[in-house]
C-alpha cells in the first residue's frame, strides 16, 4: 500500500470516528436542553428561515453587493499566494529577473484590489444587517400597533422588549454576517481546493479528507462555547439583580441584620459565575490548538507526499509552497462556517420568535365589510366614520378571559348620552372588565354592545376610538412637550386650543409657571411633573378631543388636598355634556355622578345616586364609611403638617 | 495604575503564569516555519541543516542523520509533536488569562457587595441605583479583563514582533528591517482609529437608547395609543427613531470600513516591498528558495497583529476611567467604622437623653433637646406631623443615624458602645416600605430557613397575613420580589411583620408599618402581638391616633421638641396637637352618620 493511501484510510477513519462521535453528542444535548429556553431547538425549521429570508430580499442590491463582494474576497485570499508562488518559482528557480516590473504592477494592484474589496464588503455587510434589524424591528412595531388589548395583557412587556431589541440585533448580526461568511468560507475553501487539484489531485485529497474533521471539532466546540456561554449569561442576570435588591432593599437588610447571610449567598452567585466563565473559557481555550495540531496533522501530510512528488519532479517548489500554504490557512473559513452554523441555532430561536410575533392575528378585529368601508387602523378611512351621540346599551352581555371562568354574565345597563356612571367594586368585580369592554379593547363573550342602536362593531375599532376619550388610572405621558402630550389625541390642534383646554381643566396655571412653559418636556413617564400635575395634563388630552364617550379610570393614590380639588374640579369640568363611565376607587369622587353601579361578581349588587345610596345603608354604605374614616385620619394628619 | 493592579495583588502567581505563556507561546510559535524550511531544504535537494535554521543544535544534528523521505518523515511528525506540545502552551495562555479575568472580577463583585451594604444610611438614601449597577457590572467587567486580556495581549503583540523579526533577521537582516517600515503608520492609524470609533459608539448608544425609550413608552402606554387612535403617528416617531439608530450604525461601518480597507492595503503594500526587495536579494544570490519560503512565514505575524497593539492602547483610557469609579465605591466610609464593642443583654428599656438632630445637608435643627424613658414591656406610641423626626428617632434606636448631641441609654449602657449588628439584632425595626427579597413567601417570612413550617404559619397568623396567603395559587410558595406576583402595600407590610416576628426581637419598632392596613386589621395584629408576648417592648409610630389612643404611653412630638408624654387621657386634656388630631380622628363613625344625615337630608 502506497503512503498515501495509508494516509487516507487512517483520515477516513477518524473522520468517521469523529462524524459518530458528534452524532452521539448532539442527541445527548439536545436531550439535555434547558427547558427556560424557549423553543430553543436544534432541529431546523425551514418556514421561520423562509418568512425572515423573504424579509431580507425585498431590498436585495445590498445582499447581492455584500455576496458579489464576499466572492471577491475569497478570490483575493487564493490569488495571494499564487502571486508569491509565482515570484517563488519566477525568480528564486528561473532566475528570470526581467519580469520584475511585472510583479511590482502585480503587488500595486493586489493592495488597491484589497483596499477596495475588503472596505466594501464591510460596508455591505453592515448595511445588511443594519437594515435588516431595521426591518424586523419596523414590522414587529407595526404589528404591535394592530394587536389587540389582550395581547398586552398576556405578554410581559419586557418579554416584547427583547424581541424588539436583542433579537432583533441578533438575528440580522448572525444571519447577515453569516450569509457572507458561509459564501466567502465555502467559496475560499473551494477556490483553494481547485487550485490545489489542478496542481496534484493527490495533494487535493489530503485537503478534502480534512474537511469534515475539522468541521466536526469545530461544530463541537461552538456549541460547547455557545451552551456555557448561555449559563454564564444566566448566572450573570442573577448577579446583577443581586445587586439591585442590595440597594433597594439595604434598610430592611440591616434591620434584619441579614449582610453576613446575604453577603453569603451573593459570594456563592458570584463564585458560581466564576466557575461557570471559567469553565466557558476552559472550551474556547481548548478550541484553537486542537484545530491547530489537526491541521498540522494534514500540512505534515502534504509536505511527506507532495515532497517526494516535487523530488520526483510531478510538482515544483513553488505548487508544493502553495500546497502546503492553503492546508495551513484551511481551519480559518472552516471555524468561521462552523461558528455559523452553531450560531444559526442561536439565531433560529430568535427568529422563531420574532416570526412568531408577526404571524399573530389580533384577536379584536373588523370584519372585511367593515374594513371595506371604514379601512384599517394602519389605512383609515376617516371620512367615513359614523358620528356618535353617546348612548351606551349593555344588552345581556356575558364575558370571560379564560373560558367558562366568566367575570360578567348577563349584564344589562343602558346609559343616555350626556348622563355619567360611576362603577363601584372590589378588585375583580368586574368593573374594569366593563369598560374594557366598552373600549372594545376586548369583546363581549355574548351578547352586544350597542351604541346609538347600533352594535359597537358597526363603526369599526378606529371609528369609536375616535368618538372616545380615556383617562387612566396612573396617567401615562409620553415624553414630550406638554403641548404635545394634550394635543396627542389629536396632533393638528393649534396652541390656541390647547391653552384652552387646560384653562378649563385648572392646568394652566402650573403649566405656565414652568420655566419653559407649554414647551416643557415631562421626561420618560412624565417623570418631571408630579402625580397631580400628570393627571391634570391627562384630562386636557382627553377633554382636547371632545369625545362623545369618556372612560374615567380613576386613581387609587391619595394626592395632597389642594391637587384633589383641583382634579375633582377637571372631572366635573370633562364630564360636562358626554356620556361618562367612571371606575371609582375613591368614593370622593363620585358623590356627583348620575348613578352609581355597585358590581359584585359581574353583576349590578346596587344602583342609584351616591344620596339614595347612603340611605341604602347596604354594601355601598360599608365602603363608603371605610374609606370615609381612612380619609379622614389622612386629612386629619395632612392638616396637622399645614 | 495603582488602581488597576491593586486587584491583582492577590492572583499574581495566576498573573505571572498568563505573562509567561504569553511571551512563550510567540516565542514557540517563531521557529514553526524552521521545520519547514528543512523540508523544503530536503525536498531542494540541499544539506537539510542550513546556518540559517534556527533550530537547536541536537535537533538538527538528529534530523541530519536521516535522508531524502525519511528526513521529510522525520521533520514532520517532529512538527506535529511540537505543535501539539505548543497546543498545550496556548491552552495555558488561554486558561491562565480566563483564570486571572474570573478571579479579579470576583473579588472586586465580592467586595462592591460587601462596601454597597454596608453603606450608612444617609449614602443609602442618595444613592442611584442606575449608576451603581453599571459600576458593578459594566466597570468591573472592563478592570477585570484589563489585566487579563489587554496587559498580556500587549505582552503577547510585542513578543511575536519581536520574536518574529528575530528570526526573520536569521535569514536575512535586511528583510526584517524592511517588514518593519510600516509598523509605526500603522500602529498610528489603528490608535486614531479606535479612539473616533468610541465617540461614534456612544452616539449609536445614545440613539439605541432613543428607540428603546420609544419602544418601552409604546407598550406601557398602549391603551392610550389604542384610545386615542394613535397607531399611525406612533409607528411614524418609532420609525424616525429606528432610522435614526440605523443611520448612525451605518456610519460605523463606513468608518470600520474605511480603516480595514486602508490597513490591508497597507499591510499588503509592505507585503509587496518585502517581496520586491527579496527578489532585489535574490539577484544578489544572498537569499535561496527555501529562505523566501520561511521569510513568508513572518511577514505576516510582523504585519497584521499591529493593528490589534493600536486597539489595546486605545482602550486605556476607558479602563482608567471604570477604575476609578469602582475605586470611588470601594473607599466609600463603612458605616461599621463608627461602632461600639459591647453585646448587653436588651429588655427594652430606653431612654432618650436631650438628644437633638440635624440633618447633615440641613441648616435647620430637627428636633433638640427630646428626653424621653421607655420601660421593659411597654407599649408606646409616637404622634407627630410628617417632618417632626418620629423616623428619625426610629432610626436613631437602631443607629441608623446618631444623635449630634445628647445621649441615648438602652438598659442602662450608652448607644454608641452597643455594637451595631447586636443592636439590631435585640430592637427589630419594622419599616412602612419594606422590601422583599426575590423568592418565595416562605422564604421572605423564614430568613434564611431557621424556621418550622408551623412556627412560619403561626407568625403569619400574627400579622394576618396567613388567610391572604392561603388565597395565592401557590400559598406560601408563591414567588415574589421583582419576577414574582405584585403585593399590595398592606399585604407587603404584613408580612414583613411576620418575618420580624419569627426573628424575636425582645423591642419592636413600628415605623408606620400598618399604615397600609386598614383600622380593623390594624388593631387585630397588635392585639395578636400582645397575646403571643406580653414582655414585648414596643415603639409604635402611627398617624392613626385610634392606634396611638391604646399605647400605655404617648409622646407626643411638635415643633421640634417632646410638647407631651403621657396616657391618652391625659394628652386630649393638655396637649393642643393631639386634641386636635383627635377631635378629627376621634370618634369616626359618629362623623361618619353625621355626615350621612346631612348628605340624605
Amino acid at each position: 500500500m502506497s503512503p498515501l493511501v495509508i494516509i487516507l484510510l487512517s483520515m477516513l477513519v477518524l473522520n468517521i470516528i469523529l462524524i459518530l462521535f458528534y452524532i452521539v453528542y448532539s442527541k445527548k444535548r439536545t436531550k439535555n436542553i434547558d427547558i427556560d429556553e424557549r423553543g430553543e431547538q436544534t432541529k431546523f425549521k425551514f418556514s421561520v428561515w423562509k418568512k425572515i429570508i423573504k424579509m431580507m430580499i425585498k431590498k436585495p442590491k445590498n445582499i447581492i453587493l455584500m455576496l458579489v463582494f464576499g466572492v471577491l474576497l475569497a478570490l483575493l485570499d487564493v490569488i495571494f499566494p499564487l502571486i508569491n508562488a509565482g515570484a517563488i518559482e519566477t525568480f528564486f528557480r528561473e532566475g528570470n529577473f526581467d519580469q520584475t516590473k511585472y510583479y511590482i504592477v502585480y503587488y500595486i494592484l493586489f493592495a488597491i484590489a484589497c483596499m477596495i474589496i475588503v472596505n466594501r464588503h464591510i460596508l455591505y455587510a453592515v448595511r445588511v444587517d443594519r437594515q435588516l434589524a431595521y426591518d424586523i424591528r419596523k414590522e414587529t412595531f407595526n404589528k404591535l400597533q394592530e394587536l389587540s388589548f389582550s395581547y398586552y395583557d398576556k405578554t410581559e412587556a419586557g418579554w416584547i422588549m427583547s424581541r424588539m431589541t436583542s433579537d432583533s440585533t441578533r438575528l440580522s448580526r448572525i444571519i447577515s454576517w453569516g450569509l457572507f461568511d458561509i459564501v466567502w468560507g465555502s467559496l475560499n475553501m473551494l477556490f483553494s481546493l481547485v487550485v490545489v487539484f489542478i496542481l496534484e489531485y493527490r495533494l487535493a485529497l489530503i485537503i478534502l479528507f480534512l474537511i469534515p474533521a475539522l468541521t466536526v471539532i469545530s461544530l463541537f466546540f461552538r456549541t460547547k462555547i455557545l451552551d456555557s456561554y448561555r449559563k454564564v449569561r444566566k448566572t450573570n442576570s442573577m448577579v446583577t439583580s443581586s445587586y439591585n435588591e442590595a440597594m433597594l432593599g439595604s434598610q430592611t437588610t440591616k434591620s434584619l441584620v441579614l449582610e453576613e447571610y446575604n453577603k453569603e449567598s451573593f459570594d456563592n452567585l458570584a463564585g458560581k459565575l466564576k466557575k461557570e466563565s471559567i469553565r466557558a473559557n476552559y472550551f474556547s481555550s481548548m478550541f484553537f490548538p486542537i484545530l491547530l495540531v489537526a491541521s498540522y496533522v494534514s500540512v505534515v501530510a502534504i509536505m511527506y507526499i507532495g515532497g517526494n512528488l516535487t523530488i520526483q519532479g510531478l510538482v515544483t517548489v513553488s505548487g508544493l509552497y502553495l500546497a502546503i500554504n492553503y492546508a495551513r490557512m484551511f481551519f480559518d473559513p472552516i471555524m468561521q462556517v462552523a461558528r455559523i452554523l452553531a450560531e444559526l441555532q442561536q439565531a433560529q430561536a430568535s427568529a422563531e420568535r420574532i416570526v412568531g410575533l408577526l404571524e399573530l392575528e389580533p384577536e379584536i378585529h373588523d370584519s372585511e365589510e367593515i374594513k371595506e368601508k371604514f379601512g384599517t387602523i394602519l389605512h383609515p378611512k376617516k371620512e367615513n366614520y359614523l358620528e356618535i351621540k353617546g348612548n351606551v346599551e349593555f344588552k345581556d352581555v356575558s364575558f370571560a378571559y379564560l373560558k367558562d371562568e366568566y367575570i360578567l354574565k348577563n349584564f344589562d345597563l343602558k346609559v343616555k348620552q350626556g348622563t355619567s356612571v360611576a362603577l363601584v367594586g372590589a378588585t375583580g368585580s368586574g368593573k374594569t372588565t366593563i369598560v374594557n369592554l366598552l373600549c372594545r379593547f376586548y369583546e363581549p363573550t355574548s351578547g352586544e354592545i350597542l351604541i346609538d342602536g347600533i352594535n359597537y362593531k358597526d363603526y369599526s375599532i378606529g371609528g369609536l376610538h375616535s368618538s372616545l376619550g380615556y383617562v387612566l388610572q396612573t396617567p401615562h405621558l409620553f415624553n414630550l412637550s406638554i403641548l404635545d402630550n394634550i394635543r396627542y389625541g389629536r396632533p393638528e390642534a393649534t396652541k390656541e386650543e390647547v391653552e384652552e383646554v387646560a384653562k378649563l381643566i385648572g392646568a394652566h396655571d402650573f403649566i405656565m409657571k414652568l420655566e419653559e412653559g407649554y414647551d416643557t418636556f415631562v421626561g420618560e413617564e412624565g417623570s418631571m411633573l408630579s402625580l397631580g400635575e400628570r393627571q391634570l395634563i391627562s384630562f386636557a388630552r382627553a377633554l382636547l378631543v371632545n369625545p362623545k364617550i369618556l372612560v374615567l379610570d380613576e386613581a387609587t393614590s391619595s394626592i395632597d388636598t389642594k391637587t384633589e380639588e383641583a382634579i375633582l374640579k377637571a372631572i366635573d369640568v370633562v364630564m360636562k355634556g358626554r356620556t361618562t363611565f367612571i371606575v371609582a376607587h375613591r368614593l370622593s369622587t363620585i358623590t356627583n355622578v348620575d348613578k352609581i353601579l355597585v358590581i359584585d361578581q359581574g353583576k349590578i349588587k346596587e344602583q342609584g345616586t351616591h344620596n339614595e345610596l347612603l340611605q341604602l345603608e347596604g354594601e355601598y354604605y360599608e365602603l363608603y364609611k371605610n374609606q370615609f374614616i381612612e380619609e379622614t385620619i389622612d386629612k386629619s394628619s395632612k392638616k396637622a403638617e399645614s | 495604575m495603582s488602581k488597576l493592579f491593586k486587584w491583582t495583588k492577590k492572583h499574581i502567581s495566576t498573573l505571572i503564569f498568563s505573562l509567561i505563556f504569553a511571551v512563550i507561546a510567540p516565542f514557540t510559535f517563531s521557529f514553526v516555519p524552521m521545520f519547514t524550511k528543512y523540508i523544503f531544504n530536503v525536498v531542494l535537494g540541499h544539506e537539510g541543516g542550513d546556518s540559517k535554521i534556527n533550530l537547536p543544535r541536537f535537533l538538527i544534528d538528529y534530523f541530519d542523520k536521516f535522508n531524502g523521505l525519511q528526513a521529510i518523515l522525520v521533520v514532520g511528525i517532529a512538527l506535529i509533536i511540537y505543535q501539539a506540545l505548543r497546543g498545550i502552551i496556548l491552552f495555558f495562555n488561554g486558561y491562565f488569562r480566563g483564570r486571572l479575568a474570573e478571579s479579579i472580577a470576583f473579588d472586586i463583585r465580592s467586595k462592591m457587595y460587601f462596601k454597597i451594604q454596608n453603606f450608612s444610611y444617609l449614602k443609602q438614601k442618595n444613592m442611584q441605583t442606575g449608576d451603581l449597577i453599571q459600576r458593578c457590572t459594566s466597570d468591573v467587567d472592563t478592570v477585570s479583563s484589563f489585566v487579563s486580556s489587554q496587559v498580556t495581549e500587549l505582552i503577547r503583540i510585542s513578543a511575536l514582533l519581536v520574536f518574529s523579526a528575530w528570526q526573520l533577521s536569521q535569514i536575512s537582516v535586511e528583510l526584517m528591517l524592511v517588514t518593519l517600515v510600516i509598523a509605526p503608520i500603522m500602529l498610528v492609524i489603528s490608535i486614531i482609529f479606535f479612539k473616533h470609533v468610541k465617540k461614534i459608539f456612544t452616539n449609536i448608544e445614545e440613539r439605541e437608547a432613543e428607540m428603546t425609550t420609544k419602544i418601552q413608552e409604546n407598550i406601557n402606554g398602549v391603551r392610550v395609543v389604542k384610545a386615542f387612535n394613535q397607531e399611525i403617528n406612533e409607528i411614524e416617531e418609532f420609525d424616525r427613531k429606528n432610522r435614526a439608530f440605523r443611520d448612525t450604525s451605518y456610519k460605523l461601518g463606513q468608518s470600520s470600513a474605511l480603516y480595514w480597507g486602508a490597513t490591508d492595503f497597507l499591510a499588503m503594500l509592505q507585503y509587496g516591498v518585502t517581496m520586491i526587495v527579496a527578489i532585489f536579494l535574490a539577484k544578489a544570490n544572498q537569499l535561496s528558495t527555501s529562505d523566501i519560503i520561511t521569510a513568508l512565514m513572518y511577514i505576516g505575524p510582523l504585519i497584521f497583529p499591529i493593528r490589534g497593539l493600536g486597539r489595546v492602547i486605545s482602550e486605556f483610557g476607558k479602563t482608567i476611567v471604570s477604575a476609578n469609579r469602582i475605586e470611588e465605591i470601594v473607599q466609600e466610609e463603612s458605616e461599621y467604622e463608627v461602632n461600639g464593642n459591647l453585646k448587653p443583654k436588651i429588655k427594652g428599656k430606653i431612654e432618650f437623653k436631650n438628644v437633638s438632630y440635624t440633618f447633615p445637608d440641613s441648616k435647620e435643627q430637627l428636633f433638640k433637646d427630646v428626653s424621653f424613658k421607655i420601660n421593659p414591656g411597654e407599649t408606646v406610641a409616637i404622634v407627630g406631623k410628617t417632618g417632626s423626626g418620629k423616623s428619625t428617632i426610629a432610626n436613631m434606636l437602631v443607629r441608623f443615624l446618631e444623635a449630634n448631641e445628647g445621649e441615648i441609654f438602652i438598659d442602662g449602657v450608652n448607644i454608641k458602645d452597643i455594637e451595631k449588628h447586636w443592636l439590631r439584632s435585640n430592637i427589630g425595626l419594622i419599616l412602612q416600605d419594606p422590601f422583599l427579597y426575590t423568592g418565595t413567601v416562605y422564604e421572605n417570612i423564614n430568613i434564611g430557613n431557621r424556621n418550622p413550617e408551623t412556627k412560619v404559619v403561626s407568625a403569619a397568623n400574627v400579622a394576618a397575613i396567613h388567610g391572604d396567603i392561603a388565597s395565592f395559587d401557590k400559598g406560601y410558595y408563591t414567588l415574589v420580589g421583582e419576577k414574582g406576583v405584585t403585593l399590595s402595600g398592606g399585604q407587603k407590610q404584613r408580612i414583613s411583620i411576620a418575618r420580624m416576628l419569627l426573628l424575636e426581637r425582645p423591642v419592636l419598632i413600628f415605623d408606620d408599618s400598618l399604615s397600609a392596613v386598614d383600622t380593623k386589621t390594624d388593631y387585630k395584629i397588635r392585639q395578636a402581638l400582645k397575646e403571643a408576648n406580653q414582655e414585648l417592648t414596643s415603639i409604635i409610630i402611627t398617624h392613626r391616633i385610634t392606634t396611638a389612643k391604646q399605647a400605655d404611653k404617648i409622646i407626643v412630638l411638635d415643633g421640634g421638641i417632646v410638647t407631651n408624654i403621657g396616657t391618652h387621657e391625659e394628652l386630649v386634656e393638655k396637649d393642643p396637637l393631639y386634641k386636635s388630631l383627635w377631635d378629627i380622628q376621634g370618634d369616626l363613625e359618629e362623623t361618619f352618620n353625621k355626615y350621612v344625615e346631612e348628605a340624605v337630608a
